[in-house]
């Protein structure tokens, strides 16, 4: 059987508790802004749009918490958002609503994701595959010092390359609207 | 030997965070060019209609009950705005569109289209952005006629009823550019180029 060192489940945990934990903290700060991405989505009824706006971001910080003191419970409730979220955006694309801001690009380039394309489903899926690795079994052994510098400057680098992954597409998808690739 | 192995590692994270650091700088500064080097003009993208042809003869009626026409022959140049609730570059371009509007009343007027979606929305988008002076159209064959495939979108139609300028607007440069290119007589930025080239 499969078995990782313990350090690749706490890494993996740790970068999608931080993941969630930053995508709450934008949302809170930009409630009414939240609230009208859910409605872009249509699928809320009006009635319900600010609550919902609300009560997903509180439920991702809960989620990230989860990740780092119940690993099963956080893996699961993570896996269970990205597939809602991914499952959303296909059901909107399916039926042709996708002029809209996916919520996706943490308001800092809404131009960025012009529309919403099977890309961001496929991200999403990429992204469950990656949390179902922190499931794999681990040996035992305790962290020492080691490990809390090799995590701490693994999560800079995620953090950093993230961002860069994240400018790379938002370049590119300019670049096609205005047809230069 | 732990502690060699120790510092090795950590410097090595280090410079790959570095790296990855660099790796950003430059994403954004390709980015940046980008827009420096990007057509400063609307982007003509249209199949059914032409810089230079008749506007087609559109009757329509506004949301709030008044008649709407374009195509005709008038004191004043129109700005026929393509905009729609749910696309979140028109949100971002309204206070450009409407200073820009302001700026130029003296011979400019404007009708702003949409379609798709309830009244109340496009009420509750008039009220919300403030665009009660101008009157607002819900008719998908207005955007047909005009060959509107991507939003913002805007056409200006002069005193002659006769297409100036039209193109997709995703800022404040674009939106001018059309009045330039009705004072210049130049169309868009593609048609410059080419005509640069062909004296070139």
């Amino acid at each position: 059987m499969m078995v990782f060192d313990p350090f690749i489940s706490l890494y993996v945990r740790t970068a999608f508790a931080l993941l969630f934990i930053l995508a709450a903290m934008h949302k809170l700060r930009n409630v009414s802004e939240f609230a009208d991405i859910v409605k872009g989505y249509n699928i809320v009824p009006l009635w319900a749009v600010a609550g919902v706006g609300i009560i997903l971001p509180l439920f991702e910080a809960f989620v990230a918490a989860m990740l780092l003191l119940f690993p099963v419970v956080g893996i699961a409730a993570a896996s269970a958002l990205l597939t809602a979220y991914g499952l959303v955006i296909a059901f909107n694309i399916a039926r042709g609503n996708t002029q809209i801001d996916c919520g996706c690009s943490w308001g800092r380039a809404k131009t960025a994701f012009p529309a919403l394309t099977w890309a961001l489903v496929l991200r999403n899926i990429l992204l469950v595959i990656v949390l179902a690795i922190s499931l794999v079994p681990t040996t035992a052994r305790a962290f020492g010092l080691m490990d809390a510098a090799t995590l701490g400057l693994v999560l800079c680098f995620t953090f950093f390359a993230g961002k860069a992954g994240f400018t790379l597409v938002a370049v590119y998808n300019r670049m096609r609207e205005v047809g230069h690739v | 030997m732990s502690e060699v192995m120790m510092i090795s590692q950590s410097l090595l994270w280090l410079a790959v965070i570095v790296l990855t650091v660099l790796v950003l700088a430059l994403a954004r500064q390709v980015g940046v060019l980008h827009e420096r080097i990007a057509p400063a003009g609307a982007l003509a993208i249209n199949s059914v209609l032409k810089v230079g042809e008749k506007a087609p003869h559109i009757i329509e009626q506004s949301l709030d009950g008044a008649r709407v026409e374009i195509g005709l022959e008038k004191q004043r140049s129109t700005l026929v705005f393509f905009l729609s609730p749910d696309c979140p570059i028109c949100k971002t371009l309204l206070p450009a569109l409407k200073s820009a509007l302001q700026a130029e009343s003296g011979w400019l007027d404007c009708i702003l289209a949409s379609d798709g979606s309830s009244p109340e929305i496009h009420k509750s988008y008039i009220a919300q952005y403030g665009l009660g002076p101008w009157p607002y159209v819900v008719s998908e064959n207005l955007g047909k006629k005009f060959g509107v495939s991507k939003l913002p979108y805007a056409a200006l139609v002069d005193e002659a009823g006769v297409v100036r300028s039209l193109g997709m607007v995703n800022s404040r440069e674009h939106l001018e550019s059309l009045f330039i290119a009705k004072e210049t007589g130049v169309a868009s930025i593609q048609d410059f180029m080419a005509k640069r080239n062909q004296e070139g």
